[in-house]
């Protein structure tokens, strides 16, 4: 099985069922991409799929061929934290920190998506779960970046 | 000055200096004489840096002025590699930046006194010293019970400044100065007769010879530059670019993963494997581990692993406790709290006779159910067994425990058990047992001289977790017509926690019934003026296995004691924050934190329409707390909580901004609980599996929390812990205000209530 992960191609041999979530964490040891509940529920394993974000648990990894999978790896271009991830350091966003690579990916893609979006429209994509209740800074650090992407229009 | 010695050197060369007697290892003289007298002074060993020089047991600081900080503490989340490299940092006169986190071995400078003792470390009573041997014997090396900062605000401190102090003589010997001519500052000592100025990292070879003060002086409060500010946590880059490394995240040369199937009934034993061969000829599958409890299948990777673990079939024995539910433990509950009061563990005056004088007697009976932690990392450990020694990684709160527990499976000595601690992504009690750990040796031991990883998938966590008791709760009290309680009566029936985790894990320090400290916290010492009182539980015996879950007793001893006495508020129809403030002492710390929450809140305010608020008071592990929640509800018990408001008097704090999160987070595990947290049981099954069916608050859902700290020069309480309890009651009693139903047991999705 050929895929492409944070740009670079990987040929992997695994069952074309095995979940993305296990080919990134087992095979090519990308651990920053979560398990947390296997059954899409809890979002620790978002990554991207050609720019959208996607619960890896339980993607067979047979319907990825020529899609761009992109993980939290690849956020931080060269050392430079995205706009993302520094507002979730400016606003001291991670407690025990498990869920927040998948967190900070499913906030990428919403902002990839929509510069712009609603309060109702956060609340509806962000779904992730987050055990030690950091959602109040996710919400402060994502106003924050609101607020960036409307002054660099 | 070559420095190179083996560890059993470096160990015996420097206690030798210290203390008189060679005490590196001295374990093995037993618990009597002289080995204790210099435990204290062994702090400052060098120990836990294996082939470094070191100031003490806690700072080594390298040639290149980097400084490394021995925490024996597990990072889960509340920050507390920050707050103690803040302690560090403020006396050894350092930048945060400078400091870098070892998690050290299990040996005994790094014991948790306060977890161990209950007291603080200067206590002077005879309990004290004998416990504080005890924890440094063992060692006792745990994070839990909110203690990280009550045992170390002081200790690491202390390890800073002394560490400075040896630092400053070396400085004194090289420019011939007095030391009241040095000054230290960002890791640099500067002579300020010359101006010339040296790195500590070119001083500490040299100091590491000086002899350390076991009582250097310590800054006075008012001249903290780092300690109380508000500060960057150290350990957030890598967990936000996926660097950071959890237990489950450790890879190894030729590493193999584990993932097991426990027997589903509880109490339950596996007879056989019906399919092995089946199992065994599934792509990736190297090996198949059966044991009582459970089955292990060791695969090439975690998801081969699982798929074949799930594939297992079992006989079972039959034996398991195939008729066990909720519904029979309720009973069993209910059937205790209708008996007397086994262990009675306050009494003031006779609460009999003050009943019969009050005006009005008043009752209810409350219930919680068990509850799971569901860390978002699930249940892990990394095993490497070799013939006469193993290795462990593994996200853990009580690694005293992994060294024992991995010594006795693994058959080997504890001097030849090594640990790597890493991340946990999660705790709130659950790693804090060594039932993963020894299962995931056991696993390991099988195929001897390969790492293997054991990871629980999502269902079996759940599933075979130490669980929260389910307790039930009765309240009698007196009121008489100016409001004030005359009266009052506590009975508690639930299982033991303390018996049950501490019987699993370290049976010989299993205490008597009457000694479960937990039991009953948060609903005894109670601040507010109640008369005559008489507060104790009864056990009752039942096949789950139970644990400490955030805030432990606390977590339903703060729902039943304010959810009564909001009724007795009703009762009195007295305004809830009004009854309250007038049973607490005033000008006491509680009755300030009280009066500053419905400041905060505007309690005394009106609300727009749709709106209403409660109020709910709770003391804990060394802290107290205050809650108001403002809640929206409509006909159809659709509601949201908008707003928590709350008050902290924790004494003396390190970091304020961690404390704000670890409200926040409190809050919302309190909450999660509250609204949907349930474990049932059907024909001995746990009926919860995952998320979708064991749910929990979203982002959605997240109210806007307001905490104000309280500023006064108390002794230092917890902060991990405290904000749970008061939430729930807050919330019913705010679900009272709005709509005159009392909810009397939990969670709130039973009785109709729907979060939106």
């Amino acid at each position: 099985m050929k895929i492409n992960v944070n740009g670079i191609d990987h040929e992997v041999d695994v069952e074309p069922n095995m979940p993305l979530l296990w080919v990134l964490r087992d095979e090519l040891n990308l651990t920053g991409t979560k398990y947390g509940c296997g059954v899409a529920a809890c979002g620790a394993c978002t990554v991207h799929l050609d720019g959208q974000a996607v619960r890896s648990c339980v993607l067979p990894i047979a319907a990825l061929q020529g899609k761009a999978i992109t993980t939290i790896e690849s956020i931080a271009k060269d050392d430079r934290l995205s706009r993302v991830q520094q507002a979730w350091i400016d606003h001291q966003v991670p407690q025990c920190g498990y869920c927040q690579s998948g967190m900070i990916m499913a906030v990428e893609s919403l902002f990839a998506n929509n510069s712009q979006p609603s309060e109702e429209e956060i609340d509806a994509s962000i779904s992730n779960i987050c055990r030690c209740g950091t959602y109040q800074r996710i919400k402060e650090a994502i106003k924050e970046v609101l607020t960036q992407n409307q002054e660099n229009g | 000055m070559a420095k190179e010695r083996t560890r059993g050197q470096k160990i015996s060369r420097r206690a030798f200096i210290i203390s008189g007697s060679v005490i590196g290892g001295g374990f093995a003289l037993g618990l009597g004489g002289v080995a204790f007298s210099n435990y204290k002074k062994k702090q400052f060993s060098g120990m836990g840096f294996e082939g470094a020089e070191s100031l003490n047991a806690f700072i080594h600081i390298t040639p290149d002025n980097k400084v490394k900080l021995a925490i024996a503490r597990a990072e889960m989340g509340q920050g507390v590699h920050t707050a103690l490299a803040m302690l560090t940092a403020e006396e050894l006169e350092v930048d945060l930046d400078q400091i870098e986190v070892i998690h050290p071995q299990v040996e005994s400078p790094y014991a948790n006194v306060n977890l161990a003792t209950h007291y603080e470390r200067t206590s002077s009573s005879t309990g004290f010293h004998f416990m504080e041997k005890v924890a440094y014997i063992l060692p006792y090396i745990a994070t839990g019970g909110s203690t990280t900062i009550r045992d170390g605000y002081e200790h690491y401190r202390i390890m800073g400044a002394s560490a400075k102090e040896m630092l400053m003589k070396v400085a004194m010997k090289k420019w011939f100065v007095e030391i009241d001519k040095l000054k230290a500052e960002k890791g640099f000592i500067i002579n300020t007769e010359t101006g010339e100025k040296v790195s500590y990292g070119a001083l500490s070879l040299f100091a590491a010879e000086e002899k350390p003060n076991n009582q250097p002086t310590l800054k006075s409060k008012s001249n903290f530059k780092i300690i109380g500010k508000p500060t960057q946590r150290i350990d957030l880059k890598g967990k936000v670019t996926g660097a950071a490394e959890y237990g489950i995240d450790v890879r190894l040369p030729n590493m193999l993963f584990a993932a097991v199937q426990h027997c589903p009934t509880i109490g339950g034993e596996i007879t056989s494997i019906t399919n092995e061969a089946e199992v065994m000829a599934m792509r990736g599958v190297k090996h198949i581990v059966q044991w009582p409890e459970g089955a292990a299948v060791i695969a090439d990777n975690t998801w081969r692993a699982q798929q074949a673990a799930k594939a297992l079939t079992f006989e079972i024995d039959g034996k398991g406790h195939e008729q066990l539910s909720s519904a029979h433990i309720s009973k069993l509950l209910k059937a205790r709290l209708d008996q007397e009061i086994d262990h009675v563990k306050e009494v003031i005056d006779d609460s009999a006779t003050a009943f019969e004088a009050s005006d009005k007697v008043y009752e209810a009976e409350y219930e919680v159910p068990f509850l799971a932690h569901a860390t978002m990392e699930p249940i892990n450990c990394t095993v490497l067994v070799e013939e006469d020694k193993a290795k462990v990684w593994v996200g853990h709160q009580a690694p005293f425990l992994v060294t024992m527990a991995t010594a006795k499976e693994a058959d080997v000595k504890s001097s030849k058990v090594e640990i790597d601690i890493k991340y946990l992504g999660g705790g709130f009690g659950r790693r804090a047992e060594n039932d993963f750990v020894t299962e995931a040796v056991r696993i390991a031991k099988s195929m001897k001289g390969t790492p293997i990883q054991m990871v629980w998938s999502r269902e079996e966590d759940t599933q075979f977790d130490t669980y929260r008791p389910a307790a039930m709760a009765s309240f009698k009290a007196g009121i008489n017509n100016d409001g004030r309680i005359s009266a009052w009566e506590n009975h508690l029936s639930l299982q033991s926690v303390l018996r049950s985790s501490i019987g699993r894990n370290f049976p010989l320090m299993t205490p008597p019934e009457s000694q479960d400290t937990t039991a009953a916290e948060g609903a005894l010492g109670l601040a507010y003026n109640l008369g005559a009182r008489k507060v104790g539980y009864s056990f009752i015996e039942s096949p789950m296995r139970l644990g400490f879950w955030r805030s432990v007793g606390h977590s339903y001893n703060g729902f039943f004691t304010e959810s009564f006495m909001d009724e007795l508020a009703n009762e009195a129809n007295t305004d809830p924050y009004a009854f309250r403030a007038k049973l607490l002492p005033s000008n006491s710390r509680q009755k300030k934190v009280l009066d500053k929450v419905a400041e905060i809140s505007g309690w005394n305010s009106d609300l727009p329409e749709g709106k209403n608020r409660g109020i709910a008071f709770h003391e804990s592990f060394g802290s107290i707390v205050a809650q108001v929640a403002e809640i929206s509800i409509n006909s159809e018990k659709e509601f949201s909580i908008d707003k928590v408001f709350c008050v902290i008097d924790c004494g003396n704090y390190v970091n304020p901004d961690t404390i704000l999160a670890q409200m926040q987070s409190g809050i919302v595990f309190g909450l999660t609980a509250a609204v949907y947290g349930e474990i049932t049981i059907e024909e001995g099954k746990i009926q919860q599996s995952n998320f979708p069916n064991y749910e929990m608050l979203k982002l959605k859902h997240m109210p806007e929390v307001t905490t104000h700290i309280m500023e006064n020069n108390e002794a230092p309480g917890g902060v991990g812990e405290p904000g749970t309890p008061p939430i729930a009651p807050a919330l019913t009693n705010a679900i009272f205000a709005a709509t005159g139903e009392r909810v009397r047991s939990l969670p709130l999705k039973n009785h109709g209530f729907k979060l939106v």
